[in-house]
């Protein structure tokens, strides 16, 4: 049987080289694909837990506050429990070193005494070894950081670094070097520390500490000190073990990550095709020598053996390259990947890929599984050759058409079964049936493909004949009639074109949408936000400068801002504290119901609040109930009076008039930005000119105005799309790869009638327009199924799984600019795909093709 | 004199400071000192450097005997700066050793404690005797010291009262420590005080009685850079009498003309001995298997003019502190059985003997 396989299919595969590649190459770049989204996104949370587990070191349970920490009188209030056996105060700051840095680093502020229960921070021995780290504890500007970090900017110790936090640039001497080694491996290297007192005191937050870990006694419950801990702490403060953080950013990204690694799955949906195709040509091909094999008595399932075997080599030969591809894939996808998680959720470095070996396991497995899906029906199909077929040649399509009611019809059920799964409720918040229901909706129009190819036909078929007379007559009907190879091929660019169609109306709807709000509710003319801004971490702006923005030429009214993040019942939320007064008269936020002006009337008189649409979709609370908020004078109550669209954060918002945060919080007068509203007419550069120059030696600050402000929204809003956008080229490029191969195929097994054509008169350049026009006619059908099932995609996208995973309403608009690019994208490739077997079949021999009938 | 411990700290941990001016801003230990009790006892931030220390010899009804030593420090890493307004502001570091001695078994066990003192968290007030670190604590109620140290494994609840008064080392209200002016501390110790009270041990609690002693020292600069240890006594003799001896040495191993050492009597009065005036002769070694630094191990002392001769054996070999978190340093403090001859009686006791820069002076990462 080896011996049979190795003469009959290598010898096959070899003999046809470009091909095989070509199918290969397609399989390899979907499971690369696959392999490589998944490696970077698992890569990525790796180094997130490594960074976890560095900082945990021995720390068994933490006190977190939130925003701005915790009053540090309740650190004497902890280690005063018998219970608690060592506990040490942590500030943590996310902080950037500006260029020639140019880096992010985790900045914590710690107590060396007290931390040495728990983590073993490892100091280089420097000649001067005692007074380095004795200054580091007594300098007012001293810092330690990694030598990874400091070799890599060539830093040493006694040099200066510059860092920016919030809207000041405070300049920090190395006084110690630490090795790379337990903590100080956290983000990659990126952890640079201060003593406590001194990150008090740089970062203005004296009598403030972010959190405090303890480590208990022995032979005491951690969930009963727990609970009596939480007894002691205020509202807002929580007790936690140093997992939960951990869960929560898991929590964070699993949508984002579930959401692309269901995307890489496509490629591999087309591969299925590609596959198919192959098998399908390999036995067309074979016909005789199947025939052949037949009456010397090889047995039906060594027929299927045989094409199946062959199917498997390309899934095997696809599962190696793809892996290794995969893994190239995932180094680039790690950093942009890296990149949206630190903008949009919390800091990381990724720097070095951790392999999957699940990953690798899976899309090997994946490459097998689409060998045997593509390959299973044309190696059975080839199982059913009579030997008497050694004599002829057209029993196939007969077959094919015989079966096209049972395929349609399996299409029908498999849609309806896939729009049931839409409408099924999210899994642990992740929208697991709404990815099923995209592929039953994939799977479903690939089945009525062959009845929509017969359909579209039909009605094009008068059309063409009248604008190309009879090359258009004849490609219509060629079509028709090579249904089982045409029908896969046009299922294969179909699903790559459904999924190009859905998500960029996805995408583009989305854009659309976050364009048109905020182009709503950004209506101040200058906002002024800290230089040194970075996810989680809000800086502020010098009072001063705040101060003095009264006095402003022109000055309408100025709109303050304070952000804080919090948590309510788990959740990452963001309060937004501003002067809704302002906001109200002279801006607008888009409410899901009643007018801006009213509803933020109430919030500044009746001291209520609105909440973004997020917020009220995860903690099911709508417009007239109620939400808790801890506050430093506990846990308080109070009426949602509105709920708002807002884009900025995926946690949620709650937003709130200044002066009902004043009666609850103490009044800390700092604010994360200012909003200006001038009058009409100012002249925007002199007044930027005029707020910069109000700014001490050490601030720096952005002014943007309410354009570059939008463009600055959707340029993270592209950079977050930019895997996607990857994801879809590669898609259509494994789908090119399989018109290609369809029309090849399709021009090989009509050599006679083109011989035929040929002897009766048609002259080579008819061949050729006949060939091109039935690759376009391919193109132009697989365009219209693939825009009829990406439409249905795209609401699938946008109103279920969008709407599960993240909860943001998106306003459908079809861009249908885009239609037209991507039918011209479409046929362009069709016929280029088409031009090479078309000049083949203009070129065939009319006595050699015909010498055999 | 008790702990040199923190002096020989001083010496690795705070060099640089010690080479800047704000070396000088501290008071310097100087003849003439008068001393004032109880007032004494409680600290003086005016120097630099100075420590609380008890050590004793505790039995059950049983006849289970128990040695403990428990030790405050307090160093000023640099006078309290206006600069700084965060209550973390380093400027004073509290330390705590505890050891206890277990003779029964055999068995010898030590915590630290180390505490910058923010919050209140650790401290040591001026006015009123009372010394802390986290819930370690030292306190005078009347002329009772009470100490609380450890935990429910290995920890110790004691009332220490004096019955003899301070006795003052040295001469001229200074121990000189080396030559030159200032190179000195202030120095005095309760040298019999009966201890009663509770030490929990591995899970059980005993309710124990014995004899302590107490030293209290301070001053600013001590130490200079050819002296690298030093070997202290304290002896308890049952005829009510006792001794304390301390010799410093230098690199080359030899010992600092103002080691010194001091007799008291049973009525309470004292004589200071100049190091002419005693021989110490070391009687055995002992290599730790956890520092691998080699400790003499047992000793002969002899003071001709007093007509006495003492033979210290170790109760328990090993009573080695490998202090990785406070001082980062390496030293042997523990209790010894005390036997010998005063003019021709014989006599027995107990005592603490401390040799300190006997390793290789290491410092772990912290």
């Amino acid at each position: 049987m080896i011996k049979l396989w190795r003469w009959f299919c290598l010898r096959h595969l070899k003999s046809y080289k470009g091909r095989a590649l070509l199918c290969l190459l397609g399989v390899a770049l979907g499971v690369a694909v696959f392999v490589g989204i998944k490696t970077a996104a698992s890569s990525a949370l790796v180094s997130f837990q490594d960074t976890v587990a560095a900082l945990t070191g021995k720390t068994q349970l933490q006190v977190v506050g939130q925003g701005n920490g915790f009053p540090e009188e309740i650190f004497a209030r902890v280690t005063s429990l018998e219970e608690v056996r060592a506990a040490t105060p942590v500030l943590e700051f996310q902080v950037v070193a500006p260029p020639p840095v140019d880096e992010p680093l985790l900045m914590l502020g710690i107590d060396v005494f007290s931390d040495q229960e728990f983590r073993q921070y490892n100091f280089v021995e420097s000649t001067d070894k005692d007074g380095a780290i004795l200054s580091f504890l007594t300098e007012p500007g001293a810092i330690a950081l990694t030598e990874k970090f400091a070799e890599r900017h060539g830093l040493k110790v006694n040099d200066e670094l510059e860092i920016l936090s919030g809207s000041r640039r405070l300049t920090f001497t190395v006084r110690a070097l630490l090795k790379l080694k337990g903590p100080a491996r956290a983000l990659e290297g990126n952890l640079a520390l201060v003593d406590i007192a001194t990150a008090q005191e740089v970062f203005e937050q004296l009598g403030r500490l972010h959190r405090i870990d303890l480590i208990l006694a022995e032979d005491v419950s951690p969930v009963a000190v727990m609970e009596k801990l939480q007894s002691l702490l205020p509202a807002g403060v929580t007790v936690e073990p140093p997992q939960k953080r951990l869960g929560r950013i898991r929590d964070m990204i699993k949508a984002y990550r579930l959401n692309l690694l269901a995307l890489s799955l496509i490629a591999l949906f087309v591969g299925i095709f590609l596959v198919y195709n192959a098998v399908a040509f390999a036995v067309s091909k074979r016909r005789y020598e199947i025939a052949m094999l037949r009456v010397l008595g090889t047995q039906r399932w060594q027929i299927i053996g045989l094409f199946l075997g062959e199917a498997l080599l390309i899934g095997l030969l696809g599962a190696f390259i793809g892996v290794g591809l995969g893994l190239v894939m995932a180094k680039i996808a790690l950093q942009a990947m890296a990149g949206t998680i630190s903008e949009l959720y919390l800091l990381v470095r990724a720097e070095t890929l951790s392999l999957s070996p699940l990953a690798m396991v899976l899309g090997a497995g994946a490459a097998l599984g689409v060998a045997v899906l593509g390959g299973l029906f044309p190696s059975l199909e080839a199982s059913r050759t009579l030997p008497r077929e050694a004599l002829y040649q057209t029993a196939l399509e007969r077959r094919m058409k015989m079966n096209l009611a049972r395929i349609s019809l399996a299409g029908v059920v498999v849609l309806g079964a896939g729009y049931l799964c839409s409408q099924l409720q999210p899994i642990d918040g992740l929208p697991l049936f709404g990815f099923v229901a995209a592929f039953l909706i994939l799977a479903g129009f690939s089945f009525l493909t062959p009845a929509s190819v017969l359909l579209v036909n039909r009605v094009l078929a008068s059309p063409l004949a009248g604008l190309f007379k009879i090359e258009g007559k004849m490609a219509s009907r060629y079509l028709g009639r090579s249904l089982n190879r045409s029908a896969v091929a046009i299922a294969s660019l179909m699903t790559a074109l459904a999924m190009l169609v859905s998500i960029s109306i996805m995408i583009l709807s989305f854009r659309q949408t976050v364009k048109v709000w905020t182009e709503q509710i950004i209506s101040a003319d200058l906002f002024i936000s800290p230089a040194g801004r970075l996810t989680g971490q809000r800086g502020n702006l010098p009072l001063g400068l705040v101060d003095s923005l009264k006095n402003l030429p022109g000055l309408v009214a100025m709109e303050r801002l304070t952000e804080i993040p919090m948590r309510i019942d788990n959740l990452q939320v963001l309060l937004f504290v501003s002067d809704l007064g302002v906001k109200g008269e002279l801006s607008r936020i888009m409410l899901r119901k009643g007018s801006s002006q009213e509803i933020l009337r109430r919030c500044r008189e009746q001291g209520q609040i609105t909440i973004s649409e997020v917020l009220a979709n995860r903690l099911s609370v709508a417009e007239g109930d109620r939400l808790q908020i801890p506050t430093p004078r506990g846990l308080q109550s109070f009426l949602i009076a509105g709920v708002f669209y807002d884009y900025r954060t995926e946690g949620g918002m709650v937003m709130m008039d200044r002066s009902t945060y004043g009666e609850y919080w103490p009044d800390e007068r700092r604010y994360t930005s200012v909003a200006i509203y001038l009058e009409p007419r100012s002249n925007l550069a002199e007044t930027r000119n005029l707020v910069r120059s109000r700014l001490k030696k050490n601030e720096q600050v952005f002014i943007t105005s309410n354009k570059e402000l939008r463009q600055e929204i959707l340029r993270i809003f592209d950079q977050t799309f930019s895997i996607t956008y990857a994801l879809q080229v590669v898609a259509i490029v494994v789908a090119i790869f399989g018109i290609v191969n369809t029309l090849v195929l399709l021009v090989m097994e009509r050599e006679r009638d083109i011989g035929v054509l040929k002897a009766v008169g048609a002259t080579s350049r008819q061949v050729q327009r006949m060939t091109l026009l039935e690759a376009g006619l391919m193109g132009l059908i697989s365009f219209v199924l693939g825009a009829v099932n990406g439409i249905l995609l795209s609401l699938l996208l946008i109103f279920v799984i969008n709407k599960q995973s993240f909860g943001w309403t998106i306003q459908f608009s079809v861009p249908v600019s885009m239609f037209g690019k991507t039918l011209i994208l479409v046929l362009v490739c069709a016929l280029i795909a088409g031009f090479f077997p078309a000049r083949t079949a203009a070129g065939k021999n009319v006595s050699e093709v015909m010498r055999l009938e | 004199m008790g702990c040199l411990v923190a002096v020989m700290m001083l010496a690795s941990f705070i060099t640089v400071v010690h080479g800047r001016d704000e070396g000088q801003q501290f008071r310097r230990a100087l003849p003439g000192y008068v001393y004032r009790f109880p007032a004494d006892h409680a600290a003086h931030p005016e120097f630099r450097t100075e420590w609380w220390y008890y050590t004793g010899h505790l039995s059950t009804a049983k006849g289970r005997n128990f040695g403990f030593q428990l030790t405050f420090f307090r160093h000023a890493v640099r006078p309290p700066s206006i600069q700084s307004k965060s209550n973390w502001a380093l400027h004073t570091l509290y330390f705590a050793h505890f050891a206890v001695t277990d003779e029964k078994e055999n068995n010898y066990r030590f915590q630290e404690k180390v505490s910058r003192g923010a919050l209140g968290i650790a401290g040591a007030d001026s006015d009123i005797y009372r010394v802390w670190v986290e819930d370690w604590e030292v306190s005078l109620q009347g002329n009772k010291h009470n100490l609380k140290a450890g935990n429910k494994d290995m920890g110790v609840d004691l009332t220490l009262v004096p019955s003899k008064s301070p006795v003052i080392h040295g001469e001229n209200g200074v121990s000189q420590k080396a030559v030159g002016e200032g190179y000195a501390s202030h120095y005095y110790s309760l040298t019999r005080m009966q201890a009663r009270g509770v030490v929990d041990w591995e899970g059980q609690s005993y309710e124990v009685q014995g004899l302590a002693w107490m030293d209290h020292e301070f001053g600013s600069n001590q130490l200079r850079d050819y002296q690298v240890g030093w070997d202290w006594f304290s002896v308890q003799l049952q005829n009510q009498t006792e001794l304390m001896i301390y010799i410093i040495r230098h690199k080359d191993g030899k010992p600092d003309p103002t080691s010194s050492g001091t007799f008291v009597y049973p009525d309470g009065r004292t004589e200071h001995l100049p190091l002419e005036t005693f021989g110490v002769r070391v009687l055995g070694s002992w290599r730790s298997k956890k520092t691998g630094t080699t400790y003499p191990s047992g000793w002969l002392i002899r003071v001709p003019s007093k007509q006495l001769e003492l033979r210290l054996i170790p109760t328990v070999r090993d009573q080695e502190l490998t202090t990785r978190k406070s001082t980062l340093v390496n030293y042997w403090e523990g209790g010894v059985r005390v036997e010998g001859k005063l003019e021709g009686q014989d006599v027995h006791g107990r005592g603490y003997v401390e040799l300190t820069g006997y390793d290789e002076q290491f410092r772990p990462d912290i």
